[in-house]
């Protein structure tokens, strides 16, 4: 497994995500500056809070991408058939992958809001409760943004193409975000991590949506297409 | 002599690396013109350069007869079917719609087209599959159908049976000599010498994108020579009597085996006779054709993996 | 031109990016009427900015994934060699895709406004007056317009990247400027942003500060026109650095 595990790190090498995961980082830091330096008389930490719904937008999309690479990646190389061959069931290469995904939304959330409260304390000086609310934030959105990795590979199982899959995703993510802010946004999985973190960082706007029914969506959406991708993944296999 | 294709001193450098070398490349109309190299000699950067598809680094390509350039190539364009490599097609669409498209881009008003450029090529029963559905050697003869759909002067064909079954290439080959009976000329790039060597009338040989060698097949047939191999019961002497017979002769024996190189076989019968005369047995005697392939490894220093 | 055309048409059929055009026009009504179920009293011209707001933003998407797809699927369905080969210059594909860009558009936009009128009057008491109507029209055809013009940077980005997707990293970018930039003053000089922007000033809303001189915002939205126009059609593509 760990051997499996690496190989599919090592893949990674040379390919496009190298750029897009230190853009997704940045992005969410760049924004808050620019609207901190044209409004000052709001502070950091409020037009943090204010725009946590694009700061995970924005971490949700880069998931995505990177889940759809990851997993259409042998389909695109027609590397098929030679993985079928090795002596590893297609449900363990998969899992590997979602390691891999599990692995890189956990640094790139540490590093987004690391980052966000290296900034914070050199504007506004340390304070242990934001500190910790931004750590604790990390952590929330790995897990529910994990939540919805089976989805996102389930999607890119049925099209076998990266750019396919992500289009569906994103698009269908994109056309249903002003639900978000509605009362019934919940009912949308792939919207729930963005309504529960900005609910966690205090942004009022997401605030009508319960904790518990959106973990139970996201429990479920998690439980159901991890069943349904290592079915698909199987029955290619 | 009317030139179809003419390159002068056409090179194409990546980085510091000559792709092609200063070739010097002579297709006459009714030609069918093998174009042979190992992979990476240079042949599908050159069809490329001919194909204004990448800009030479010097040198000139003339078709029909007149040097190309950002102005003509357009109207060139129209008189030429190509294939550069593993053709492409919108796979979400039919192969008869794929064809579709072709016909309305080379502005051919006549429906009918692309159902007979179909059955040309055997994929009459396949026209509503998707293309995406199609295999390698489906692709291939649906990409020598768009070649051949608008009824071009010129067909460049840059590994065209790539991925065919043995009766697919018979077939395509077939094909191909029935269309330039028809006065069409043919360029057509291949590694597999044996499948050009049936079908093409001149041959050019590329190698680390230098033209080696270029004339026509006989005049290769006769450079590539033939010898005449004789079954003897004592070989040494047949071998020493021969070697007075014929000046310079180029002789090998192997066990019974006595094998003369010869550019002409009109001594045979007087070797024959010589042999007998001197009680030698000969059990056995042919002339045998040395193939192209054998000339090419020859040629290329024997690096040629073909 | 018309034949390219014709032939461009014809590889769209069958292609799900039609759902993406559908999509593009019926959500931002469909939601604008969801959002205002609970109060029904509200005027026509909040229901139309509220509809213009979310059609500007979602059409970034809509708009550059579709141009995208339009523009790289000869990268990714490795027809790049054979369109070259056809007889007719580079500049004239670009500017027939640049037409079916505009005929998307300009379709999107009238599947839109109708949606838009048919969802308000059924959903809203008010009654819609001419002048009203006018007017919506008329932002309409300005909406059409600045998008139009944002095309041949997505063209661009579609033949460097030569993946579909970067239309959809390019939309995704371009919304998420829009709704965290809103406030500022910034926001107005990001080509991107001006159709969003310059909608609510011209429907007389002025949620967003803006310069008051239009002519500064469709001047940027023209020059980035042209210079993107100018380096796609002057860009001679190396197809095989990648080969």
């Amino acid at each position: 497994m760990y051997k499996l595990l690496t190989l599919e790190f090592r893949k990674l090498k040379g390919t496009f995500l190298n750029i897009l995961i230190p853009v997704t980082f940045l992005a969410p830091l760049i924004l808050v500056l620019i609207q901190y330096a044209s409004d000052q008389k709001t502070s950091l930490s409020d037009i943090i809070t204010n725009s946590s719904v694009f700061i995970q937008m924005i971490s949700l999309a880069c998931v995505v991408i990177s889940g759809c690479y990851i997993t259409t990646r042998e389909y695109k190389s027609n590397m098929m058939p030679y993985l079928a061959i090795t002596p590893n069931s297609m449900a363990r290469i998969l899992f590997c992958k979602f390691i891999l995904l599990f692995l890189e939304t956990f640094l790139l959330q540490l590093a987004i809001f690391g980052a966000l409260l290296c900034v914070n304390t050199v504007l506004n000086g340390f304070d242990g409760i934001i500190a910790f609310r931004f750590l604790t934030t990390g952590l929330l959105s790995t897990l529910f943004l994990s939540c919805l990795i089976p989805a996102i590979a389930f999607i890119a199982l049925w099209r076998q193409s990266f750019a396919g899959s992500s289009i569906i995703f994103l698009v269908f993510f994109m056309f249903t975000y002003p639900f978000t802010f509605m009362s019934y946004g919940y009912i949308f999985p792939q919207l729930v991590p963005v309504i529960l973190v900005s609910k966690f960082l205090g942004n009022g706007r997401c605030a009508q949506i319960s904790y518990k029914s959106g973990i139970v969506v996201l429990s479920v959406t998690f439980a159901v297409f991890l069943y349904l991708s290592i079915r698909s993944v199987k029955k290619k296999g | 002599m009317s030139y179809i294709i003419q390159t002068k001193e056409l090179s194409k450098l990546f980085k510091k690396t000559a792709a092609v070398d200063k070739l010097n490349l002579n297709v006459t109309k009714g030609d069918i013109y093998g174009f042979i190299g190992q992979n990476g000699s240079g042949k599908t950067t050159t069809i490329r350069m001919l194909l204004n598809l990448i800009k030479p680094s010097g040198g000139t390509v003339e078709l029909f007869s007149e040097t190309v350039s950002g102005g003509n190539i357009y109207r060139h364009l129209k008189k030429i079917g190509a294939i550069i490599e593993t053709p492409g097609f919108y796979l979400n669409l039919s192969g008869e719609e794929n064809l579709d498209i072709h016909r309305i881009m080379m502005d051919i008003p006549d429906r009918s087209s692309v159902d007979r450029a179909l059955k040309l090529v055997g994929l009459s029963d396949q026209k509503g599959k998707k293309t995406q559905q199609y295999s390698l050697g489906m692709k291939q003869r649906l990409g020598i159908a768009r070649a051949l759909l608008h009824d071009p002067e010129l067909l460049i064909l840059d590994e065209p049976t790539n991925g065919l079954d043995p009766q697919g290439i018979v077939e395509i080959r077939d094909m191909l000599v029935n269309i330039s009976k028809q006065g069409k000329t043919i360029l057509i790039s291949s590694h597999i010498l044996s499948e050009i060597e049936k079908m093409v009338s001149r041959i050019g040989i590329l190698h680390n994108g230098k033209l080696l060698e270029e004339s026509s097949r006989e005049d290769f047939r006769k450079k590539c020579g033939q010898s005449i191999q004789y079954r003897v019961s004592e070989p040494d002497k047949a071998a020493e009597l021969i070697k007075k017979l014929v000046n310079g002769a180029d002789i090998s024996v192997n066990e019974d085996l006595v094998t003369l190189r010869i550019t002409e076989s009109d001594n045979n019968g007087k070797i024959i006779k010589l042999l007998v005369e001197n009680d030698i047995e000969v059990k056995e005697s042919k002339v045998i054709q040395a193939s192209l392939e054998d000339y090419f490894i020859k040629l290329t220093g024997g690096s040629g993996h073909v | 031109m018309l034949r390219i055309m014709e032939a461009e048409i014809k590889k769209l059929y069958a292609s799900k990016m039609w759902w993406l055009i559908a999509a593009g026009a019926v959500l931002p009504a469909l939601i604008t009427c969801l959002s205002f179920l609970e109060k029904r009293d509200t005027s026509w011209l909040v229901f139309m900015h509220v509809a213009l707001l979310i059609f500007n933003v979602q059409s970034l998407l809509t708009f550059s994934a579709f141009g995208a797809f339009l523009y790289a699927r000869e990268y990714e369905d490795n027809t790049i060699e054979v369109i070259l080969c056809y007889p007719y210059s580079k500049r004239s594909f670009l500017f027939a895709k640049l037409a079916i860009m505009f005929l998307v558009i300009v379709i999107t936009a009238i599947l839109f406004g109708t949606c838009t009128l048919c969802f308000g009057s059924i959903l809203l008491p008010a009654v819609l007056t001419s002048t009203l109507l006018r007017h919506f029209v008329k932002i309409l055809l300005l909406v059409i317009l600045m998008h139009f013009l944002l095309s041949p940077a997505v063209f661009f980005l579609a033949g460097l990247a030569r993946m579909a997707i970067s239309g959809v990293i390019s939309g995704i970018v371009g919304m998420c400027l829009c709704m965290m930039l809103y406030s500022t003053n910034f926001i107005q000089f990001i080509p991107m942003c001006i159709p969003f922007v310059l909608t609510d000033h011209i429907l007389g809303m002025n949620v967003m500060r803006i310069l008051p001189n239009y002519g500064i915002h469709w001047s940027i939205l023209a020059v980035w026109f042209v210079l993107f126009l100018f380096v796609n059609a002057n860009i001679r593509p190396d197809i095989y650095s990648r080969s």
